[in-house]
């Protein structure tokens, strides 16, 4: 044990042993790290101090008490690194003292704060460094959870190196002005904080990944045979992100053109990616070996899904399917089975685009802009409105309508009807469109939206706020005719005409037209259509 | 006690079928025999459930008290020997004795043709776009049109009557201010204001109950000079009013479904065992004596090329717009372009979204 001492404890300054003469001894320390709070990281400095007093380790700054426990963890560790504890009063702070501590992360930053209260570790040298990782009891540097959105916040905050466990370094090197150490081992840490041990810092080509993630094998619209309407639709609503509901008998295709929504949006751009990393990076869902999420998330709940997993929730929040799907679709099967009140959980976040948990601790903001399409059958045994085959009595069709609330309806702004496809449609070798000419639609009108919305804060059409919408949709004189039209003969409502307008926005972008007029009214009329619900 | 009084008062009774209601009266010689009877002799003679009806508002201070409700809600009711009582009803084998309205009751003094239109509640797209069509021809041409208010081909024939702002009789099952079912809230509404009659054998406060509404089809086929059954299953409340109407001589009308629509069996079996098979409007008018200068059709070579070519691609059945961009050979955005103007020049139509039918 002696041997270890000697071997590590060398006193940064003058080079002799450490405790050998008081004076050398290092009484305070500090360090970085940082903790997640909702998706977004924050700061936190490790204080550590060594004194003369009964030998104790103190850990204060509102810990909880997995955080708490970490001083067992790093004792142990450092001890089997070979690094003794003096017999003195360790205290380690954790401030802002106001923020409550959650997770594993600041292990590796306690160990770090108390070998440099020590002497071990040189203080200069781990100013203004990043330092996150959980420590095994071997003093092995474990993975933890919210690497990114850590070390994106340090980066925001004018910090240009981070240490994280060997695991996580391929997520924080999507920052890519950010020297990003991997090390797997406390020793190896201590070494490498002393200047004897060179790590080569991890490089991630995130342009290349952004690339190389391609569409999957989702398939593509030109096997989607006979729904030439729907896909219409489905255009315009990637188009403008638009929600898009799809009612129609079983087996008549609606999950599988659901599937292949992604393949004609837009590839994702980096910051874009980055934000998206980041909520899976907290939620833990990154794959191991998995730096950055270049594709569009599909996210597809089964029914029974509870509101805290839609959402977002539990004693520290997590998000939930709608965050999941931030930047992608959200597609909900048979919509009329999930629970009431796991689909009015929706109707806030569908407005805002965020959803605000709230907790004892503070409110958690995880983003939640995605596209919801959902399905759903027109009847309880599906086959509305054919008659012969339909065997669901008025009454029964009706209740399974209302299951789905009027107000939740009403922010759906595509709604379609879809039909059995006919053998014709299957066997005669037609072609439908393909994905290809549908994206490169899509890309053309999202391009539109960019350059228009470049010093707003939105980016889509079906964003617009009635501010905006009689700023960037001028309608003429035939126009104005037209709405009046159907707002007084087609009872639309005036949300109802504002979503129209959106649309029509949309079907103009595609077009390649810069005004709205009449014609693209009419296509957005037909796509609306909410009220027109059923026959019965 | 006045006959208006008595009959009244026989009205309220509302927990005896008007069948036992009329044998009870038969018995004691009347209604005003049945008013004088002893309380005792009732409670002898009759079950304890039928005294108890019988007696619940056998007292005037009770009938002044429900005509004063009545009179808050601006109902008005008829009996046998009231002017507005409808001739028609008086030459049926069980008249009713009295009807609560809602509405302009000089209606039902007019002597215009008057047809019942009936049907299946859950209708077909098929059923829905005939019974409009034929509703409206109907009225058009002058014809009151009766119907049960029911969802379904009931609620269509009103629409289309209210739209085409003719005369139209709602017969109602429950209580004439129970405004049931719900969803036609609107057509209780709108007879009430725009020169209808909403007409019910019940009084107040009455629940729609399953053995009032066989009662209230009879007041239907009587009201009419005919009834047109629109579509009906092969067991269907429609054909017991269609029975009622032969019963009380009056033309039973079908019209025709496929054969292999189980929605249209009863009409068809009706068209097998001698009613009038009908295809228009026109086809019962012509039944009723009424002549009418045939309405110029629309011309569709009026219409711009494009409108043409989708217009000849929507048909009288709905189809989908899917069927129609495919057989116009066109895109699902012209489509639905030219879709609109259709619709908006009244000459197609949205049943369900996305299925279209000519008007």
């Amino acid at each position: 044990m002696y041997m270890g001492y000697a071997l590590n404890m060398i006193c940064a300054s003058c080079g002799e042993a450490a405790f050998s003469r008081k004076e050398h001894m290092i009484m305070y320390s500090k360090v970085l790290s940082g903790l997640v709070q909702g998706v977004d990281g924050t700061l936190i400095s490790v204080e550590s101090d060594i004194h003369d007093g009964l030998p104790v380790m103190n850990m204060v700054g509102y810990l909880s008490s997995c955080v708490r426990e970490a001083g067992e963890r790093v004792r142990t560790a450092l001890r089997n690194s070979n690094f003794n504890l003096p017999p003195k009063r360790v205290t380690i702070n954790l401030s802002p003292a106001d923020i409550r501590k959650e997770g594993t992360a600041f292990d590796l930053p306690i160990a770090v704060g108390i070998l440099a209260s020590m002497g071990i570790i040189p203080t200069e040298n781990i100013n203004n460094i990043l330092i996150l990782g959980e420590l095994g009891l071997d003093g092995h540097v474990n993975s933890v959870n919210g690497v990114l959105a850590v070390v994106h916040c340090a980066y925001l905050n004018g910090i240009r190196r981070c240490v994280v466990p060997l695991a996580n370094a391929g997520e924080a090197a999507v920052i890519e002005e950010m020297e990003v150490i991997p090390v797997t081992e406390l020793s190896e840490t201590v070494e490498y904080f002393q200047g004897i041990r060179a790590i080569e810092p991890e490089y991630a080509d995130v342009k290349a990944m952004l690339e190389e993630n391609s569409y999957g094998d989702a398939g593509d619209f030109a096997e989607v045979l006979g729904h030439e309407t729907l896909k219409r639709g489905v255009e315009i609503a990637a188009a403008g992100m638009h929600n898009i509901l799809m009612t129609g008998p079983a087996g008549a295709g609606k999950s599988m053109i659901a599937k292949r929504i992604p393949t004609i949006m837009p590839r994702l751009t980096l910051d874009e990616s980055i934000e998206i990393t980041k909520i899976y990076s907290v939620a833990g869902l990154l794959r191991e070996g998995q730096s950055i999420v270049g594709v569009r998330p599909f996210r597809s709940p089964h029914h029974t899904i509870s509101l805290h997993a839609m959402s977002g929730g539990g004693r520290i929040p997590q998000p939930g399917e709608i965050s999941l799907a931030h930047g992608g679709v959200l597609f909900l099967d048979e919509l009329p089975e999930f629970g009431r009140n796991v689909l009015e959980v929706m109707r806030q976040p569908l407005e805002d685009g965020v959803v605000n948990i709230s907790r004892l601790n503070g409110i958690y903001r995880f983003p939640a802009e995605f596209m919801l399409v959902a399905a759903r059958n027109p009847c309880p045994c599906g086959q509305f409105p054919d008659m012969n085959k339909c065997t669901c009595t008025v009454n029964q069709i009706k209740h399974y309508n209302s299951r789905i609330s009027k107000p939740l309806l009403d922010r759906i702004d595509i709604n379609v009807d879809v039909r059995k496809v006919d053998y014709t449609d299957l066997f005669e070798g037609r072609v439908g469109t393909g994905s290809a000419e549908m994206r490169e639609r899509v890309l053309t009108a999202q391009e539109v939206q960019r350059r228009r919305y470049e010093n707003d804060r939105i980016r889509f059409n079906s964003q617009l706020d009635s501010g905006m919408c009689s700023r960037y949709i001028k309608l003429g004189s035939t126009e104005k005719d037209f709405m009046e039209y159907c707002f007084e003969q087609m009872n639309l409502s005036a949300r109802g005409s504002y979503r129209v307008l959106k649309i029509a926005r949309t079907i103009a972008d595609i077009d390649g037209d810069t005004d709205v007029n009449e014609k693209h009214l009419k296509e957005a009329v037909f796509f609306r259509n909410a009220d027109s619900q059923g026959g019965v | 006690m006045s006959d208006e009084y008595l009959y009244l008062w026989f009205g309220m009774i509302s927990r005896l079928t008007h069948t036992v209601k009329m044998k009870i009266a038969m018995k004691y010689g009347g209604i005003r025999g049945l008013w004088g009877v002893p309380e005792n002799i009732l409670k002898e003679e009759l079950t304890d459930i039928q005294a108890g009806a019988i007696l619940e508002h056998r007292c005037e201070k009770d009938i002044l008290e429900y005509e004063n409700r009545l009179k808050e809600r601006k109902i008005k009711y008829i009996y046998p020997g009231h002017e507005c009582y409808p001739d028609r009803l008086y030459d049926i084998p069980d008249p009713p004795m009295l009807l609560f309205a809602v509405g302009d009751i000089d209606v039902l003094k007019c002597h215009v043709p008057t047809v019942a239109v009936v049907g299946a509640r859950k209708a077909s797209l098929y059923g829905r776009s005939v019974a409009d069509r034929i509703a409206s021809d109907m009225v058009r041409a002058g014809v009151t049109v009766v119907s049960g208010m029911a969802l379904g081909i009931d609620g269509v024939a009103h629409r289309a009557a209210l739209r085409e702002k003719g005369q139209t009789i709602a017969v109602l099952g429950c209580g004439i201010n129970v405004p049931y079912p719900r969803e036609n809230y609107d057509i209780y509404h709108d007879i009430g204001v725009s020169g209808g009659v909403i007409l019910s054998e019940n009084g107040l406060d009455v629940q729609p109950e399953a053995f009032r509404f066989p009662y209230r089809n009879r007041i239907i086929s009587g009201l009419s000079d005919g009834v047109l059954v629109v579509e009906a299953r092969k067991r269907s409340g429609s054909l017991i009013t269609a029975d009622q109407a032969l019963e009380q001589g009056r033309d039973v009308y079908a019209v025709p479904g496929r054969i292999t629509d189980a929605a249209s069996e009863g009409c068809n079996n009706l068209i097998r065992m001698g009613a009038v098979c009908v295809t228009s409007g026109a086809d019962i008018l012509d039944e009723l004596g009424i002549r009418t200068c045939r309405e110029k059709r629309f011309n569709k070579n009026l219409l711009a090329p494009i409108e043409k070519k989708v217009y000849s691609c929507v048909r009288l059945e709905s189809r989908h717009v899917d069927d129609i961009c495919l057989e116009a050979g066109m895109t699902v955005s012209e489509t639905t372009q030219v879709l609109f103007e259709l619709e908006r020049k009244k000459l197609v139509k949205q049943l369900v979204r996305n299925y279209y039918v000519r008007v």
